[in-house]
């Protein structure tokens, strides 16, 4: 703008100056003048309106601090109001008034800013200061493990990758699509535009779920009869997370590099074409050069916002706890990810590492907030001094040279193709067994989990996502999982809808059995309770909305012992579909058809209501919803959460270390579902065994919901892991290799642990029939699994099911009745205190199970102890415990590839940081040279 | 106001045409032919730009497609029905449209005058040497992950918004919306439990109305700003105090950005998705009371049902989003038009 002619023979350039630095300018000038008196009305306010609060507080029943500072808070602006009246009119008291809550309310955002980072961070804390946390990745730590243990490498990575191939996707198209809407306006840039900005409008969650549907189910499409398969299907992979972020983040950059395009002044342009200069010369050398801080502030803000995004992630990665480099293949979790699964458990130490990964994701982010502010926070054209003298130089120069520059444009594209063939090398230290993922049953979770890390001592690497067996079984039949873990088998039909079969062959394997068993968390005067009893049919009452509170009559009939409170009962039901509710809901619908229809029918479900893995909630009943076990138990187990019952594999109530309900069986005793009752009550299962059916191996439990044994629990179950038994999709011999390896290990050795961990080990035919099953995988490696030395409970020289045979009667205070036993059950043994229910005897017999309390149900530890019996079941020496030998050179192998990961992970940052500041750097760099 | 070309005064090399200019009465063409590399570079960013317009009319496309096959199906039921039960042909939008909304409503009944004080306390009341430190925690508090946001509403806030939340539906429960209609709820009774108050739609929407603000506040800070010094220093002038200069000047001038901005945040509200998966418990129904627990949304059903739904759910769950994206992309396009509008002077239009 000021250009002033000087008739010079040397050319001179002038900087205009910014329009809010020049002289003259105005600027809002400040008003706010404090003057004594204000501050004596503010502070005699403050004071007067916390006595007065206080007074208030102490004879009024307010509850909670938010109340008494919202309380305190209107007194204390009607204070103020009152003393600047005193000295002022009207305008003025509403001026300062004003003036007051504009100032609290920008006080409250500003602490809320506060409050979130410095909460994250304060929790997160404890797992931070571990090196670990940084270089380790969570295949060998398991949830209950400290925090010296594992670390959120694996999850980096994952985040530095996605992000790095989302940005290489979305700075090219974007920057170059906004440069066109600007440069080339007209009909078509102004439909684009309006097409980019509803794009941004487009929420996170339905990006994710287009890549989900595209990339990885794929699409067909039938033309004339013909199947053609467009995309093929594909595996989660970090790669489909990139694509997903880059779905979102395409109109966001776009957007903001248009705006920041559409700063420039015309005359800038204007000056530079009748220079002669050509179209694109002027966008090489002057419209991009003019915003080059705002393009590269809106490429960090997108970044940010991509690589914070959680909700894409979650239907695109996939779930892995070991480090994987390779975003092409296989699942790769990113750091919200790893965050949003770490929090869902009720562990600590989980919650903490949860903590930890967001802290570490918000640091990043700021990381990145801070350089776009340093880079771009001046805005476009303001500059500094030493900016100033360089561009002026540049300038100088720039009237001597004029050649021509064609090699620029050739060296800028041969950069953007070296850029873009990124290198997604399998760099990853090559393994003798690939990795393989599987998701499904949260029911038998712990178990796989517990399995997973021990295989990974023989350089097995499994991820399993514990999604819902409904999950699982959906996503095996799409072929995005390897293998799939569920309660149910295929062909049931649900809400009206059969579960297809999958098109790929495919055969079922038991894994595990256990006992689906009722955890609570229910307190009488401050007291928790550990050894609530139920009958059947009470639990489908409560099931069902019938027993609405503690104290409801047929409660207190099986709990004679207990002074139950007027407490509500909460049920908290699964929200997935789930394996737990599918066995739960055949059992109400097989024996407690007259609760079960009519309160299906009351959730909108047709009658009969059957089998199903979505438990029917019916708004305003006081039931609660929540995803996978992990949520269920989570809830439950929070301290505040009193009232509550939900259904769960046993594993979860030892894990939360709190009791479970001990169930009437047929005989009339009350049980628990430890391995042994699990055991006996399995007796009862009758097993499809004929080889050559689909369903061979499935399981009908008629006959455990009736099992005469005194010693049985009704609700056991088997899981199974459905295999494919023949190859297709990604599905190729080395996985089935893998596989394999991992099905001989959990059939046999697996099992010891599985009464440790609350699941109960199967018996010897079907761990046989498994086997066998292994075998039809294809690739499994020839070798024969020597069944004598897997040391399961359950096998004997007889061949009866040992474990069920030695398991101990129930003691007499459990047998239905006046009695009830005082001992705790599931993870919690400590002993409620019983009163005689009516015939004033104690409860708790002879037994001396409750005081010697048993580890707490901690899998992992010692020795197991029977909560009834106080008999030491199995010592953790002989049959539990991970033998910790590992092998010398899978030990070199393992430190050579985390040297490896921390070299690529470093490498991913750097990669990072370099496509973000390479093309301006490099930009800046190319023209210096020309300049030469 | 941005002026950092190097072509700034140089000394004239070559005009093009330049013969034209001799005889000033001869009319010149003002079409200048473009070099090989202009049509290079206008060709590149055309195909870029077409791509970009492809991607995203197919990401517009196929969601269209996919959800064809639920709304066939499903006719004008979708718009009525309250259930969620795909596979029993029983499902609508009704229930989970209200949740979001209702979620939506609640954050912005936090943000805006969350948002508008803030806005007015940087534009109007903050020392100049605090203001840039001040614009930029606020759009810091922007950049915060969601999932961050979801952890902090989860483990802290809950456990403190529950007796407030008591305390409201126990005393105005008779008004729509903030009563609670749980079976077996007794109003004041000492047995009611926490769990009556937790994952309701209440905490949701506030989490995510402090998630919201910072982006409402960046609109309305910057029109707020834009108000004329002349107007002003004439309210000063008047003998206006700042609060009557603010709402005679700044709030009427604001007003657009004020709207537009609000409206944008609750675009990005009613789209949100980790941190009220993370809060609410899922039940798709019409569930009106904002205090209880439970709710839906949108975007949380397909976050929890995705993954075991098959084709028809699948569609079902598309169409659903579909919805979503529709009601997002009204709001966002109201909102640009009423900011555009609301803006004065060239340089932004």
């Amino acid at each position: 703008m000021t250009m002033t002619e000087e008739p010079t023979t040397a050319p001179r350039t002038f900087l205009p100056v910014p329009a809010d630095q020049r002289p003259g300018t105005p600027v809002p000038r400040p008003v706010a003048k404090v003057k004594r008196t204000d501050v004596f009305s503010l502070l005699g306010a403050f004071v007067a309106a916390v006595t007065t609060t206080a007074l208030l507080v102490s004879v009024m029943p307010i509850t909670g601090p938010i109340a008494s500072v919202a309380i305190g808070y209107a007194l204390f602006l009607g204070f103020y109001a009152v003393l600047v009246s005193l000295d002022d009119d009207g305008q003025v008291v509403q001026a300062r008034v004003a003036a007051a809550v504009i100032h609290t309310l920008s006080f409250i955002l500003l602490s809320v800013l506060v409050l979130v980072v410095s909460y994250t961070l304060y929790r997160g804390f404890p797992a931070m200061t571990h090196w670990n946390f940084y270089s380790e990745d969570m295949q060998k730590a398991g949830p209950l493990d400290p925090l010296t243990l594992g670390g959120i490498k694996h999850a980096i990575i994952g985040t530095l990758e996605q992000i790095t191939i989302a940005l290489l996707i979305t700075v090219p198209l974007g920057v170059l699509c906004a440069v066109y809407l600007n440069e080339f306006p007209g009909r078509f840039a102004r439909f684009t535009r309006t097409i980019v900005e509803a794009m941004t409008a487009l929420p996170s969650i339905v990006a994710g779920l287009f890549i989900y549907a595209v990339w990885i189910l794929g699409v067909k499409v039938t033309v004339a009869g013909l199947d053609l398969q467009l995309i093929p299907k594909h595996e989660k992979s970090g790669f489909a997370a990139a694509l997903a972020i880059s779905v979102m983040m395409l109109p966001i950059i776009i957007r903001a590099s248009d705006v920041v395009l559409r700063l420039v002044p015309g005359h800038l342009k204007e000056a530079s074409y009748a220079l002669g200069t050509s179209h694109w010369r002027t966008i090489w050398h002057v419209v991009l050069p003019t915003t080059r801080s705002g393009l590269t502030t809106a490429v960090i803000l997108g970044a940010a916002r991509g690589i914070g995004e959680t909700s894409p992630v979650l239907l695109t990665a996939g779930f892995n706890n070991a480090f994987n480099a390779d975003p092409s293949k296989g699942p790769q979790v990113s750091l919200p990810l790893q965050a949003f699964m770490a929090v869902k458990s009720p562990q600590d130490t989980m919650i903490t590492r949860g903590f930890g990964a967001a802290a570490f994701l918000m640091i990043l982010v700021l990381v990145m907030f801070v350089i776009a502010r340093a880079l771009g926070g001046r805005g476009p054209g303001q500059l500094t001094g030493r900016q100033r003298r360089r561009i002026l130089g540049a300038s100088h120069r720039d009237v001597k040279r004029f050649a021509m520059r064609a090699g620029v444009v050739v060296g800028a594209i041969g950069l953007l193709g070296a850029v873009l063939v990124h290198p997604t090398s399998k760099a990853y230290a090559a393994d003798s067994y690939v990795p393989i993922s599987g998701s499904g049953s949260t029911w038998s979770q712990n178990a796989l989990d517990q399995w997973r890390r021990n295989v990974n001592q023989y350089g097995l690497q499994i991820n399993y996502q514990g999604t819902g067996s409904s999950d699982g079984r959906n996503q095996f039949r799409n072929g995005t999982v390897d293998f799939a873990v569920s309660e149910i088998p295929y062909g049931l039909t649900d809400g009206g809808v059969k579960d297809v079969p999958p098109t790929r062959k495919y055969a079922y394997m038991p894994i595990v059995a256990g006992g689906t068993s009722f955890m609570y968390n229910l307190k009488i005067g401050g007291k928790r309770v550990t050894n609530l009893r139920l009958s059947g049919e009470n639990i489908a009452r409560i099931f069902t909305g019938q027993a609405k509170t503690w104290n409801d009559a047929g409660i207190r009939k099986d709990n004679p012992g207990l002074s139950l409170p007027a407490r509500r009962i909460v049920p908290v039901v699964r929200s997935d579909g789930s394996g737990t509710t599918a066995q739960l809901t055949t059992w109400l619908s097989k024996r407690y058809a007259s609760f079960w229809d009519p309160y299906c029918k009351k959730a909108g479900r047709s009658t009969p209501c059957g089998i199903t893995s979505n438990y029917p909630v019916v708004s305003g009943s006081g039931f609660t919803a929540q995803s996978g076990s992990l949520g269920v138990s989570g809830y439950v187990s929070q301290e505040a959460n009193d009232g509550t019952i939900t259904y769960v594999e046993y594993s979860y109530a030892l894990n939360t270390r709190f009791p479970v309900v001990k169930m009437l069986n047929k005989k009339g005793y009350y049980v628990e579902p430890t391995a042994q009752n699990v055991a006996v009550g399995l007796l009862g299962a009758k097993i499809n065994d004929t080889p050559s059916s689909p369903s061979y191996l499935t399981q009908v439990l008629d006959g455990v919901y009736d099992n005469p044994d005194a010693r049985a629990y009704p609700l056991s179950s088997y899981s199974y892991m459905i295999v494919p038994t023949e190859l297709s999709g990604s599905f190729n011999g080395s996985k089935g290799k893998s596989l394999g390896g991992f099905a001989n290990y959990f059939l046999c050795e697996g099992q010891q642990q599985a009464e440790e961990l609350g699941y109960s080990p199967l018996p010897i035919n079907l761990v046989q029939a498994g086997l066998k099953q292994v075998k039809r995988i294809p690739g499994v490696t020839a070798g024969t699994v020597d069944i004598a030395k897997c040391n399961n409970p359950t096998f004997s020289a007889s061949g009866k099911n040992l474990l069920a045979a030695s398991a101990p009667q129930p003691p007499a205070c459990d047998k239905a009745g006046p009695t009830q036993c005082a001992t705790g059950t599931g993870g919690n043994k400590a002993p409620t205190a019983t009163a005689g229910g009516g015939t004033g005897t104690t409860g708790g017999t002879g037994t001396t199970g409750g005081t010697t309390s048993g580890p707490a149900g901690a899998p992992g530890t010692g020795t197991v102890v029977d909560p009834d019996t106080g008999q030491v079941i199995s010592a953790g020496g002989e049959v539990g415990g991970i033998t910790p030998v590992v092998s010398e050179s899978v030990n070199l192998q393992r430190g050579y590839s985390q040297g490896m990961s921390t070299l690529l992970m470093v490498l991913a940052g750097l990669f990072v940081v370099g496509a973000v500041l390479a093309p301006p750097l490099v930009a800046q760099a190319l023209r210096a040279r020309s300049q030469r | 106001m941005i002026f950092q070309g190097r072509f700034g005064l140089t000394s004239v090399a070559q005009v093009p045409g330049g013969g034209a200019l001799s005889d000033p009465r001869s009319k010149r063409s003002l079409r200048s032919r473009p070099t090989g590399a202009d049509l290079v570079f206008r060709n590149l960013t055309s195909a870029t730009a077409i791509t970009v317009l492809v991607i995203m009319l197919l990401v517009g496309g196929f969601l269209a497609f996919r959800a064809s096959e639920a709304l066939i199906d499903a006719k004008l039921n979708f718009l009525t029905e309250t259930q969620w039960e795909p596979d029993s042909h029983k499902f609508g939008v009704l229930g989970i449209l209200v949740g979001t909304v209702l979620i939506g409503l609640v954050a912005i009944s936090f943000a805006v005058p969350l948002a508008t004080g803030t806005a007015l306390y940087i534009s109007e009341y903050a020392p100049p040497r605090l203001k840039s430190t001040l614009i930029s925690l606020v759009d810091l508090m922007a950049a915060v992950p969601s999932v961050v946001y979801g952890l902090w509403g989860f483990f802290l806030l809950q456990n403190k918004v529950v007796p407030l939340a008591q305390w409201i539906s126990e005393h105005f429960g008779w008004l729509p919306l903030l009563g609670i209609d749980s079976d077996g709820y007794e109003k004041g009774s000492a047995l009611t439990q926490n769990t009556v108050f937790t994952s309701s739609t209440f905490i949701a929407g506030m989490v995510v109305g402090f998630m919201v603000t910072p982006i409402m506040c960046a609109i309305m800070r910057e029109a707020f700003s834009q108000a004329p010094i002349g107007e002003r220093e004439g309210a000063y002038a008047l003998g206006s105090t700042q609060w009557g200069m603010i709402r005679s000047v700044v709030l009427p001038f604001g007003k657009g950005g004020m709207i537009g901005g609000s409206m944008l945040g609750l675009g990005r509200a009613l789209g949100e998705t980790i941190a009220v998966y993370m809060i609410l418990s899922v039940v798709p129904a019409l569930q009106p009371n904002i205090f209880q627990n439970g709710g839906s949304s949108v975007s949380s059903l397909i976050a929890l049902r995705y993954g075991e739904a098959q084709q028809f759910s699948l569609s079902a769950l598309f169409a659903a989003g579909l919805a979503l994206f529709l009601m997002t992309l009204a709001i966002n396009f109201a909102a640009s038009t009423i900011v555009a509008r609301s803006r004065s002077g060239a340089e932004s239009g």
